[in-house]
């Protein structure tokens, strides 16, 4: 998405603070995500021109205290099938 | 959606048990996860002459011997799958024969259920017991037939999350009667035969 310019002229161009959140603004339009190792931890980088997104694979792995089980189901169209599945005791 | 898998195995009160009749993902016969699997059993009843004895009035009665005998087995099918049985005596050969399986499904399925049931014996053959088909969608009797007994149903099994039975059953019989000497049993016999197939339609 195109950057919003700063306003330099005219009435509003007096109003500072319009053109500070264009700056702060501009970066958010210009967002990078990269999917990074997956023990590696979840990073967010800002500069002035845009902002990035390291995402450690698999969305970060498995929520703590839960495991991945695979089980066994009937697909809709009545193949046998499998779902893994995200379990914790309780 | 999809059905979460029941079994391995399920009876009428449970769909969650080690052992017992399988349950199987519709008519889906390819999976190597989850194999698609079924029980046979026969159960003979044979009575057999023996021989024979003198009663109190002096005169020789035949003596018998009856044997029961039931095997159940649970088999795996990669498409369709039958089960053939015989059996026999040289008096009264009765003999049952079943296929059954439990199954979830997402959809309704249908299946063919051929049925090939034979008596044989000598010139004294009679029917000494009910001999026909039915299976668990039978619902106006039967299907009798005597000495033999062939033919087939096609049936729709309908879309169930929780494991549903299917069962298919033919009974064959088949008798003959002593010798005028009841001290020397016969040699000819007393045949029964039996074949149950299933067909994935």
């Amino acid at each position: 998405m195109a950057k919003i310019e700063k306003v330099t002229q005219g009435a509003l161009a007096k109003n500072k603070k319009l053109n500070e959140i264009i700056e702060r603004l501009n970066p958010l339009l210009n967002i990078e995500v990269n999917e990074v190792e997956e023990d590696a931890p979840l990073e967010i980088e800002y500069s002035d021109n845009n902002v990035v997104l390291r995402v450690p694979a698999n969305g970060g792995g498995v929520p703590e205290g839960f495991e991945e089980e695979t089980l066994d189901v009937v697909n809709s169209d009545n193949t046998a099938g499998q779902r893994v599945f995200l379990t914790k005791a309780v | 959606m999809a059905i979460l898998r029941a079994g391995a195995f399920a009876s009428s009160s449970d769909s969650f048990l080690d052992s017992g009749t399988p349950v199987n993902c519709a008519n889906d016969t390819s999976s190597s996860a989850w194999p698609w699997k079924y029980n046979d059993g026969v159960t003979k009843s044979l009575e057999t002459h023996t021989g024979c004895e003198t009663s109190g009035g002096g005169e020789n009665v035949p003596t018998t011997s009856t044997s029961n005998t039931t095997t159940e087995s649970t088999e795996t099918a990669t498409g369709d799958f039958s089960i053939t049985s015989s059996a026999s005596s040289n008096l009264i050969t009765k003999m049952t024969t079943t296929l059954s399986f439990y199954y979830q499904a997402a959809q309704s399925f249908q299946i063919k259920v051929t049925y090939n049931g034979l008596a044989t014996g000598d010139t004294t053959l009679y029917q000494p017991e009910f001999m026909g088909f039915y299976d668990s969608q039978t619902t106006s009797g039967p299907i009798e037939g005597f000495p033999s007994l062939s033919g087939f149903v096609t049936r729709t099994l309908p879309a169930s999350v929780k494991p549903a039975l299917y069962y298919a059953q033919l009974d064959t019989a088949s008798g003959i009667d002593f010798p005028e000497d009841v001290c020397s049993p016969k040699s000819s016999i007393a045949d029964t035969s039996a074949t149950l197939s299933i067909e994935f339609l």
